[in-house]
């Protein structure tokens, strides 16, 4: 019977997915191109750079934009009279921003401020070379990860350190500083080395939400009983040669089936997808912003292995998803209102993703779990996402066998009024 | 009544000696460093500044060495560069705000601050503007009014008059007269016009040393033009 399902289904899953494929490939090429496009500056670390001179790079170019944003390089010129390549390690530009102020502020502290401001009044304290600083900020801060672990926890370390001996540090701050480097010492160095790719991370942001293969789920979804619908409940119950239920876990079955298939084909496209902007098959197109949480995290895990709990946990969040809207079109009376319900469901997540909703909360049940899970840390990913996951996976399960409870009960009452009406009719 | 002492300063660069065992005192009014370009006048400054530590010697405010005195110390001081950072598309009032928050004045205070300094400098009508619309004059006084905004009781200013015209310089002139009535202003320029009636004390500094220190009243008649142009003469020759 399975087969029999699958035979007749494959074909619209198929046709589904050919579709997504052209859909994802010209959202990504056109998407991806402009956001390139729109990025100037990120363009250019778009290279075959080794990762040293793709560090080197940036940040000579952030700190150029933050000479530019405190005008620094003019100032120096004036305070050694000239003799710019005569300074000692004593002269530390790093304290400029305080003598401006008067305080004790780094370049960190007067960046933090400005953005700040900037965010709490929206249309105030728009400058270009602020807003250029603020990139490069964005873009060292985006792509240190993409460092080496060891290389990374020895600059942690070292900015840790550094903060311990400054005299200004707050009691607060030196108990975290204290804590950081007790866990950095924990960190083996790690052969695990990411590339400079700044256009994978724009890549992997937009599947963040992954609703393209929600979209595909709909798809396929939408007419998972189009022939229980077509036969009626009250036939599929007659019949009962098959069995209402083993006819419903078949159905299921077959397209849990075509679902695996379709989204180890989108995991393969997404990859292969990603290959030009990566360059390097080490990390497995892991998203690179985790790396950082990895070093604090206690488990051993390697990126790999990290990049299998994910897409092992996005496969439990598709399940759910598949298993959802197959009750939807349980339910619904035609394929197109089990198309357009489970669109409006699907595309939940997108809207939340696109308003940037706060709180990790509202997005894990508002669905949108794999875009919670791919900007997590790792503690989360085992803390949280894992559980909650499972919670989501249960809750969407015993929906759907209440609804289906309900429906079936539906159909004995009905059935049970036909044959009632037939036995009056005949007496 | 501040005291800050430079104690037997001397700044050794790779090749060059920039400041060579300078001793001075500065108090409160204005006190104005008259040198050439090149003479050491902005190290010195960036040695008060703690931008630059000495070779030899050491700073001290009221007694107590600066660098030991850290924060502290910075909070006291303030300090206008000759090009002083600013972001040209933001209004004077937004750049205020960012510089008074930096200096860690308290956000509620900051508004009637800012207006109050502002107008003190003769510039309280342009907050709403752009700093890139302010002519050079009204934006060294705003750069003066972000200086003392937290009431510094030193004030380092390194070429203030630099890029203004006559009228603006002489209106800055009252200014800074203005500013030395409760703390040490130190000033420094190679242009003893702008200087000239407002200095309380003079320190001539050629190719980095201390030529002449005393107060305005002991430059012979007064003329610090003819007595600048004589040290400096005689130290040449």
């Amino acid at each position: 019977m399975i087969r029999c399902i699958l035979r007749s289904s494959l074909s619209r899953s198929l046709s589904a997915f050919i579709l997504i494929f052209m859909i994802t490939f010209l959202y990504i090429y056109l998407g991806t191109r402009e956001e390139l496009n729109f990025f100037d500056c990120q363009k250019k670390y778009i290279s075959d750079k080794a990762p040293h001179d793709f560090f080197e790079q940036l940040t000579a170019d952030e700190a150029t934009a933050r000479a530019d944003f405190f005008d620094i390089h003019v100032n120096h010129k004036g305070f050694d009279d000239g003799s710019e390549n005569d300074k000692t390690a004593t002269d530390s530009e790093e304290d400029i921003p305080g003598i401006l102020t008067g305080g004790n502020k780094t370049y960190s502290d007067a960046a933090v401020l400005w953005v700040k401001l900037k965010e709490a009044e929206p249309g105030k304290f728009a400058d270009t070379m602020g807003e250029d600083y603020d990139f490069m900020q964005f873009m060292l801060s985006a792509y240190t990860p993409y460092g080496t672990l060891s290389d990374n926890a020895r600059e942690l370390i070292a900015a840790n350190e550094k903060m311990l001996r400054r005299t200004s540090t707050s009691d607060k701050d030196r108990i975290i500083c204290t804590y950081e480097l007790e866990l950095l010492k924990r960190i083996n160095s790690s052969p695990d080395t990411v590339p400079p790719v700044s256009g994978a991370e724009s890549f992997l942001n937009r599947f963040n939400g992954d609703f393209i293969f929600i979209f595909f789920l709909v798809l396929l979804c939408c007419g998972m009983f189009a022939a229980h619908r077509r036969s009626g409940y009250i036939n599929s119950i007659k019949t009962m040669k098959c069995g209402l239920k083993k006819f419903v876990a078949n159905q299921l079955f077959s397209h849990i089936i075509l679902f695996t298939a379709g989204y180890l084909l989108y995991s393969l496209l997404y990859f292969l997808l990603m290959l030009p902007y990566l360059g390097d098959l080490s990390i497995l197109g892991c998203p690179a912003q985790v790396l950082p949480q990895m070093q604090f995290s206690v488990y051993p895990i390697t990126v790999g292995e990290y990049m299998l709990i994910l897409f092992g946990i996005k496969y439990l969040y598709f399940l759910a998803l598949t298993c959802l809207f197959g009750l939807i079109s349980m339910l619904m009376p035609h394929d197109m209102a089990a198309l357009a319900v489970s669109g409006v469901i699907g595309i939940i997540p997108l809207i939340f993703a696109v308003t940037e909703t706060n709180g990790d909360f509202i997005e894990a049940v508002s669905g949108n779990a794999a875009a919670f899970i791919d900007r997590s840390d790792i503690l989360v990913v085992f803390e949280s996402a894992i559980p909650l996951a499972i919670v989501m996976a249960a809750v969407y399960l015993a929906a759907a066998g209440i609804l289906f409870a309900l429906t079936y009960i539906c159909g004995i009452m009905q059935f049970c009024t036909v044959r009632g009406k037939a036995v009056s009719a005949d007496a | 009544m501040s005291r800050l002492e430079i104690c037997n300063i001397t700044k050794q660069y790779k090749k060059k000696k920039a400041l060579d065992n300078v001793s001075c005192t500065f108090t409160e009014g204005i006190n104005t460093l008259l040198g050439a370009n090149g003479a050491g006048k902005s190290t010195l400054m960036s040695i008060i500044s703690t931008a630059a530590s000495p070779t030899l010697g050491e700073v001290r405010l009221d007694g107590e060495e600066i660098i030991s005195l850290g924060e502290k110390y910075r909070e006291l001081m303030a300090m206008l560069f000759q090009h002083q950072p600013y972001f040209p598309s933001v209004k004077v009032n937004e750049f205020m705000r960012y510089n008074a928050q930096l200096k860690g004045i308290p956000p509620k205070k900051i508004p009637e601050l800012t207006e109050k300094t502002l107008q003190r400098l003769g510039v309280g009508e342009c907050g709403s503007m752009k700093m890139k619309e302010l002519s050079g004059g009204m934006r060294q006084r705003v750069f003066l009014a972000q200086t003392i905004i937290s009431d510094p009781k030193i004030i380092i200013l390194d070429e203030p008059s630099a890029g203004l015209d006559i009228a603006e310089r002489a209106e800055l002139k009252g200014i800074i007269k203005e500013l030395g009535d409760n703390a040490a202003v130190i000033i420094s320029t190679h242009i003893v016009s702008d200087i000239e009636d407002i200095t309380d004390r003079l320190f001539i500094i050629e190719k980095g040393r201390l030529l002449w220190s005393g107060g305005a009243g002991d430059v012979p008649k007064g003329d610090i033009s003819g007595f600048y142009l004589k040290m400096t003469e005689r130290e040449k020759s």
